[in-house]
């Protein structure tokens, strides 16, 4: 089992190889796409510059530096869609980065780009994205027969769904699985709202006036009765939801680790499923962060592939995160009410 | 090669105007005897409020929306009645109907002549096989459909039976849907390559060609986008087009905020987990602000686990417009959400007569 780790930089290959980083995923945009489109069609799921790689020779060496290490390196493509002109202007981009840079493969999301990426490029690697929302074995089967090598699994899958997925992929896909860090409120692969300008919707719903309707003169009388505390304490609990997945407001612990949505505790059953590889997201966030992240990654798989057994790895895991409260509060896990 | 049947001759025969009215009741557990039966005018479909008069609410969430199409509609499409009844929820597999249930939405729709769609949300793997003993009895079901909103089901659906017809359900037209700066997707101040990239979706390009080819499918279902679409969207592509009124989706999670309600402690929006069927009863409402910081807002409102926005009525004249025109938008699917006086008393009676179809009603009709 591999630990998929986000990078930024070709200075952070030495730094998170050494701490047991599997393999790298990355963004790059390059400057003529900033200057088609601005700011206002992001090529992936990151703004245009924050935790994306701008220039070509960047690429190069990253992969250069991080093969030397024997770690291979993705470039992530994973904008929900590309038009037909975007993607007539990526294709000849990603062609360049794997003959020239090195990579060894790309992250799609767009299913259509999935196939004539295929086309175009037979003998390079295509995982496809969590933003495709692999939910089902039938998904697993169409993603195997247009060509993709790995899936990535949605946020939302719990583990239950993902031993079967696993066991549709096996000996025809490499799988990935979150672990750490950038929650979703919503399903990445069916939200197509736009995280520019004016921020996640989701993070800003807590914020702004609501309000709970009856839809029937029953309902109505309910709400002002038996459902009046349970439908306040609902909008609570939502916003206290909301935090969590936001990275708990994006803090760190005083020991740095940053604070999120996590599956530590659930990494004995993802090896137990056959996941290949475990991700942690946040190609945005500062070195130090990647590495807190790293290491306690590291840690827990050590444990689990040492032997330890399922209910230690997990006892273990929340000892290594060190905010129990945090874990106990249950918003917090990728794979709740399953694992933990 | 995977290849499904779906050419011209299986679609079933237009209504007057040239335009497939569908009606979907996304929260109903049973069917709308009287809709079917004839004694509700369309225009009373979308007249009544949830959550509005007579609820103590006072909200008006869809009212100015609604009542905008149900002004509209008779003035575009004279004559239109509903001939399509859309049965399950295209984002909460929980409300996913039983074989059973299927059946009786199926027999009643048959008994008033109209045909049927069945509804699939975004599906993990239990669902997928639940979906699969529904669709048995779909295919014995002349002009039904199965609307599938993930490529797995798509897949899946068409290895086991190749002569299904699917459609390509809204989730999965990705286009940029966010009612807070969709208004400024178009805007002259914005790069053209940008423009265009936010006013329609990549699936004129040859990969998305080459599946939609591959597993035959003849129509697709989109949303009313606020901002206006590209030409090439709406008639640069192969297959039927069906459009959803008047609530756009904007998102979806797999937890759901209305059933959290009477979800004890951090049981609350774990994936599907049980609920009471809360979305049946309350919705809830947000008002977002708009860029700007002059305190416009605009509503988006929570139904069952996911998020829509009910469009103003220019973008509903703009949709009618459309079809009217003719072209390959050719159907529209009006929501009928929980609450109404439909849902209340639908499911009283049976045996729906067929010659009484609810017709569109209003003043150009007169």
């Amino acid at each position: 089992m591999r630990i998929t780790v986000p990078i930024s930089h070709p200075e952070e290959v030495e730094m998170l190889a050494a701490e047991g980083a599997g393999e790298f995923f990355c963004g790059h945009v390059p400057p003529e796409w900033l200057e088609r489109y601005g700011g206002a069609f992001w090529m992936n799921r990151r703004g245009p510059v924050a935790g994306n790689l701008l220039q070509r020779d960047d690429v190069s060496l990253l992969a250069e530096r991080a093969h030397a290490r024997g770690i291979p390196v993705y470039v992530t493509f994973n904008a929900p869609y590309y038009t037909p002109e975007q993607q007539e202007f990526l294709l000849p981009l990603i062609g360049r980065l794997a003959e020239e840079s090195g990579i060894d493969g790309v992250i799609v999301s767009d299913v259509g780009f999935l196939v004539e990426l295929r086309r175009a490029l037979p003998d390079l690697a295509v995982h496809a994205s969590s933003v495709m929302a692999s939910l089902n074995p039938g998904m697993v089967e169409f993603l195997a027969q247009i060509g993709a090598s790995r899936v990535i699994f949605p946020r939302s899958l719990g583990t239950e769904d993902i031993f079967p997925l696993c066991e549709a992929a096996a000996g025809r896909m490499e799988t990935e699985a979150f672990v750490l860090n950038e929650g979703c409120v919503f399903e990445e692969g069916y939200c197509m709202t736009t995280h520019r300008s004016v921020g996640a919707l989701c993070v800003q719903l807590p914020d702004v006036p609501s309000r709970v309707l009856p839809l029937t003169p029953r309902a109505a009388a309910s709400l002002r009765r038996e459902d009046r505390g349970p439908s306040r304490e609902m909008m609570g609990a939502f916003r206290d939801w909301v935090w969590f997945q936001n990275g708990c407001g994006n803090t760190v612990t005083e020991g740095g680790i940053p604070n999120g949505p996590c599956g530590l505790c659930a990494v004995f059953d993802l090896a137990a499923a056959g996941v290949t590889s475990l991700k942690i997201a946040g190609r945005s966030g500062s070195l130090p962060r990647k590495l807190a992240g790293l290491r306690m990654v590291r840690a827990v798989l050590d444990l689990v592939e040492g032997g330890a057994s399922r209910e230690d790895a997990a006892s273990k895991a929340v000892a290594i995160r060190n905010t129990p409260e945090f874990c106990a509060a249950g918003y917090m896990c990728y794979y709740r009410g399953r694992a933990s | 090669m995977i290849r499904g049947k779906d050419d011209a001759a299986s679609i079933p025969p237009p209504a007057r105007c040239g335009v497939e009215i569908g009606l979907s009741f996304p929260f109903l557990d049973s069917p709308p005897y009287s809709v079917l039966r004839g004694e509700v005018p369309i225009t009373e479909l979308m007249g009544d409020i949830p959550g509005g008069a007579g609820t103590g609410s006072g909200a008006d969430f869809p009212a100015g929306s609604r009542s905008a199409l149900a002004e509209a509609l008779p003035r575009h499409l004279p004559g239109a009645a509903p001939a399509r009844l859309h049965v399950g929820n295209d984002t909460c597999e929980r409300l996913l109907p039983s074989p059973r249930s299927l059946g009786t939405w199926i027999d009643a729709a048959r008994g008033a002549g109209w045909a049927v769609s069945l509804v699939l949300p975004p599906l993990c793997g239990e669902g997928q096989a639940r979906t699969l003993e529904c669709v048995r009895d779909m295919e014995k079901s002349p002009g039904a459909e199965v609307v599938a909103n993930d490529w797995g089901t798509v897949h899946l659906l068409r290895a086991r039976h190749p002569d299904l017809r699917i459609v390509l359900g809204r989730l999965t037209h990705k286009v940029m849907r966010d009612p807070r700066v969709a208004d400024l997707f178009d805007s002259p101040r914005a790069p053209m390559a940008a423009r265009s990239a936010l006013c329609r979706s990549g699936e004129l390009a040859p990969g998305f060609r080459t599946l939609m080819e591959r597993y035959g499918i003849g129509r697709r279902e989109i949303d009313p986008f606020l901002q206006p679409l590209e030409e090439g969207e709406w008639e640069g592509r192969g297959e039927r087009l069906s459009i959803h009124l008047p609530y756009q989706f904007v998102t979806m999670g797999r937890g759901c905020l209305p059933a959290s309600m009477h979800v004890p402690g951090k049981g609350k929006f774990v994936p599907g987990a049980m609920c009471r069927r809360e979305c049946a009863m309350y919705a809830v409402e947000f008002r977002v602000p708009l860029p700007g910081g002059n305190g416009a807002g605009r509503s988006l409102v929570a139904l069952g686990n996911a998020i829509f926005h009910a469009v103003p009525a220019h973008v509903t004249e703009r949709v009618l417009s459309r079809l009217s025109s003719g072209g390959r938008a050719d159907r529209i699917v009006i929501t009928v959400p929980a609450g109404t006086a439909v849902s209340r008393r639908s499911s009283r009676g049976r045996n729906p007569d067929r010659s009484r179809r609810p017709a569109v009603t209003g003043d150009a009709r007169r």
